[in-house]
């Protein structure tokens, strides 16, 4: 894209600002009494260039200029359930200066007319829109009242009595945003292009209504309303009109450190993140779930259009979050997410290549949603209360009905959940596996920053204390065990794992616990109520059947 | 006018460069417009900057450390001092402080990090302030990296920053607070200017400030999509720039620097370029598109001019610095 060398545009553009009711006093006249640089020689008449009296073009409106030739590529979207093809009525008259193919002085009935500065055809500039028009708003569909439901998110057509309308065939044409004979509101727009009117005429977006995005600015909607990040021509990221094709460009050319928006630029850039710059042009909005490639835009998770502030509680989504698409604890796709999990289920579940355990385990689970199934013989209570009725060290605040988000855990180190000032949510950490707290996975000496992230809804004193399993104090400290040793924190699946086995988040991790030496076996069995046994190896030492 | 000159050349294309420029890199307008900017070099790190060091010294900056890498992670805001160039860089958490006369290379704070550093300027007495958005604050360094003061006075999330040596005055840009904080040289709140809104002398989240070399304030008014000019003492002046895509328009302004000439050169993340204005707001030139090459832009951020007329341009995503020598408004010389 070359368009910040056109210079030539600037000047058209500068001139179109200035605002006017008759065509005579804006960039359409292009006699010499036009206000524009790109005027005739010496022809004076105004409306020559586009219409005649006598001998027109097939074509309505006596149009005085030659069909362009084209052919026009059409937008396209994924999303999209108009079907544009080639362009139609008086969008090809439009096109026949803008898309630069036809010289501005040529015309049906003169001669070429002559135009300043060797002028031929429409110079470079946003004003010539080529022949491609995949980056330009569809034009030329039948927008009728089974588009609009088909759609889910468009007004009823038969409102489109004011400013903004469809032609005679109820096709959508240049002409329903632009009046090319009145430059009132700039660009020829039938409406002003501040707060949402124009396109608001057509887009109803579920969720637009309450979101931030429209109402960051004291005065609701914002003043430059979806131009914020789309645009109507030209636009960057061509499908879906974005203002880059950089689909979190987007997005991180406010969400970056001087405090526009929410600073995610930095987030991202964490040693531990959801790396959304990895991937490019692999998202789509209306990709089959769960994810079939794994990728990981800003998008994935939120919905712009209906992302707001609204808090709420485990396992809910929040507003932030609010109106992505998601996959339920069955594995299949749900529309709209209602449960936190579901936004992360379409990745981290049923997709092929998802990574594994952090922790080399005695069972192996790589999808996270089989691991929080409650039918499980335990897992960490995000789907369901979990299966353990008796819970001693949970800290006040939680029961063994509580149930949590993932983002209880996976969060932002130095996220407000973690006591700092930084964005909540999975975005960045500066821990692994984008933990927000630290969580010591090797041997080492217990402390309570060592196990942190644990200790946040389990009592250190309690654990210590050996409310539970009896001998925690020893493993521990005395032995400088990690609580990931023995337990594997999001759950053991129950296609795999057992009610005597794997109770407890009990799936040893092999880099420190091996089968016992003489029989080979590597097991716990639960014997009831903090009653249990364990056969293996651990720091050197020999358990058979060690029973509390 | 020399202005609308530029405009002419490049409307019309009319003009053949002349003979004078001998150019290694890509030149900006490309021919046959007369060329106003040549592309100099990248800087990603210390590399060359170390010095003359002897092999012992080379040794010892293994053994101590101090031979650590000083690769630019994702540069923001810049500042020139003579011959010093200041490279915020919030996500190393540090600033880079290059010696283009001397090419040695040091690094602010000298131990540990900033939270979020994006921006720098030099006072009178060279002491070099530090605006860290995150932690709210404008960290004060002595040339060797030593923090000599941290002042939060009317200050809530600082971005952009300039020193009027002159009058005393550090502006500000405060883009949460919606407006432009004036302090003195203690850290002092003496002024500050605008509220959010869209109106003359209101803000919506300016990013960037600079001087022009008549002492007058540019206000980078980012989420209006504007350039502000003020006086010195804060009365709004005039305004321009619209939001858009098209060539003199703003999507996602981010850095604003002031040259020699008077002209405006604000970077545009989201353009990845640079446009460059006269003081009414006409549009001289714009460069740069998205790329890795030399010329392209990745997420520009912060722009700086030295007073040699290099033109430095944070080139964040490309985790690189680019230089480029500015060769004037006057015809084939230097301003």
């Amino acid at each position: 894209m070359t368009r910040l060398h056109h210079l030539a545009a600037a000047v058209f553009v500068l001139t179109a600002a200035t605002a006017s009711a008759s065509i005579v006093d804006t960039v359409h006249n292009l006699s010499t009494s036009g206000p524009g640089t790109i005027k005739a020689v010496s022809e004076d008449r105004v409306c020559v260039f586009c219409h005649t009296p006598h001998n027109a073009s097939a074509a309505a409106q006596l149009w005085n200029r030659a069909d362009p030739a084209g052919p026009h590529t059409p937008y396209t979207s994924s999303t999209m359930n108009a079907a544009p093809g080639q362009p139609t009525g008086s969008s090809r008259l439009c096109l026949s200066c803008h898309d630069g193919t036809i010289a501005l002085g040529a015309t049906l009935t003169e001669d070429a007319i002559a135009m300043a500065g060797g002028v031929t055809t429409m110079p470079p500039g946003t004003a010539n829109l080529g022949t491609g028009l995949h980056d330009d708003h569809p034009v030329s569909f039948i927008y009728d009242p089974a588009l609009a439901i088909a759609d889910g998110q468009l007004a009823d057509p038969a409102g489109l009595t004011g400013e903004v309308r469809l032609d005679a065939a109820g096709e959508l044409q240049c002409t329903s945003c632009h009046d090319p004979h009145d430059d009132t509101y700039g660009d020829f727009l039938v409406l002003p292009p501040t707060d949402d009117a124009l396109c608001s005429t057509c887009h109803d977006r579920t969720g637009w209504t309450g979101a931030t995005h429209n109402l960051a600015f004291p005065g609701a909607p914002s003043p430059n309303a979806c131009a914020n990040c789309h645009d109507p021509h030209t636009a960057g990221g061509s499908a879906r009109l974005t203002s880059s094709n950089v689909e979190e460009l987007v997005c991180l050319t406010c969400h970056y450190s001087s405090g526009i928006a929410t600073d995610i630029d930095s987030e991202v850039a964490k040693p531990s993140s959801h790396p959304v710059s990895l991937a490019m042009g692999v998202h789509d909005p209306n990709e089959a779930l769960p994810v079939a490639q794994l990728h990981v835009e800003c998008v994935d998770c939120h919905n712009p259009h209906a992302a707001n502030g609204a808090a709420a509680p485990p396992p809910f989504v929040d507003g932030p979050l609010e109106g992505v698409r998601g996959v339920d604890g069955d594995g299949s796709a749900v529309v709209e997410a209602t449960y936190e999990y579901e936004v992360c289920y379409k990745c981290h579940a049923d997709s092929p290549g998802v990574p594994g355990p952090a922790s080399p385990r005695q069972i192996v689970q790589n999808n996270t949603r089989l691991e929080f199934d409650p039918g499980n013989p335990s897992f960490h209570p995000i789907e369901a209360p979990g299966a353990n009725g008796n819970v001693p060290s949970l800290l006040a605040g939680w029961t063994t009905a509580s149930v949590i988000g993932c983002t209880d855990c996976h969060n932002n180190n130095e996220g407000p959940m973690a006591g700092g000032a930084g964005p909540n949510g999975p975005h960045g950490s500066s821990y692994a596996n984008l933990l927000g707290w630290n969580y010591r996975t090797s041997s080492g000496a217990e402390s309570a920053g060592a196990f942190e992230l644990c200790y946040r809804c389990h009592s250190r004193t309690s654990i210590l204390n050996d409310d539970s399993f009896p001998h925690h104090y020893r493993h521990i400290v005395e032995e400088r065990a990690s609580c990931n040793m023995c337990h594997d924190p999001h759950g053991i699946s129950a296609s795999q794992g057992d009610g005597t086995n794997n109770t407890h988040l009990i799936n040893f991790d092999l880099t420190y616990v091996q089968p016992e030496i003489i029989s080979g076996d590597l097991f716990f069995e639960d014997r009831g109520v903090e009653r249990g046994s364990c056969t293996l190896r651990c720091h050197g030492e020999n358990h058979r059947d060690e029973s509390y | 006018m020399r202005a609308a000159a530029w405009i002419t050349l490049g409307l019309l294309g009319l003009t053949t460069a002349p003979a004078a420029a001998r150019v290694e890199g890509p030149v900006f307008p490309p021919p046959p417009a007369e060329p106003r900017l040549v592309f100099e070099e990248s800087l990603r790190d210390d590399d060359g900057y170390r010095g003359p060091r002897s092999l012992l010294g080379r040794i010892a900056d293994v053994l101590t450390g101090s031979g650590e890498s000083a690769a630019m992670v994702r540069p923001h805001g810049l500042a020139c001092d003579g011959p010093l160039l200041l490279i915020a860089d919030p996500d190393a958490g540090v600033v880079h402080l290059f010696d283009r006369d001397k090419h040695t290379y040091r690094r602010l704070p000298r131990d540990g990090r900033l939270a979020s550093p994006v921006d720098a300027a030099v006072d009178a007495d060279g002491r070099i302030w530090v605006a860290d958005s995150a932690a709210g604050a404008l960290v004060v360094f002595d040339r060797e990296g030593r923090e000599q003061a941290r002042y939060t006075d009317g200050i809530e999330r600082p971005a952009g920053l300039a020193w009027d040596r002159a009058s005393g005055r550090l502006y500000v840009a405060d883009p949460v607070a919606h407006r432009v904080a004036v302090l003195d040289a203690q850290g002092r709140l003496l002024d500050a200017f605008g509220a959010r809104g869209e109106t003359d002398g209101a803000f919506n989240f300016p990013v960037d400030v600079c001087l022009d070399p008549q002492g007058g304030v540019w206000v980078l008014d980012a989420l209006n999509f504007r350039v502000c000019a003020l006086a010195p003492d804060g009365a709004f002046l005039s305004s321009f720039g619209a939001q858009g895509d098209a060539p003199g328009a703003f999507a996602r302004p981010r850095g604003l620097a002031c040259d020699a000439d008077g002209h405006l050169w604000i970077s545009d993340a989201l353009q990845d370029g640079v446009q460059v204005f006269d003081d009414e707001g006409r549009l001289l030139m714009a460069f740069g598109t998205q790329g890795q090459a030399d010329g392209e832009f990745w997420m520009p951020a912060g722009v700086a001019f030295d007073d040699r007329a290099n033109l430095y341009v944070a080139d964040a995503y490309n985790r690189r610095v680019q230089v480029f020598r500015y060769l004037g408004d006057a015809e084939g010389g230097r301003p």
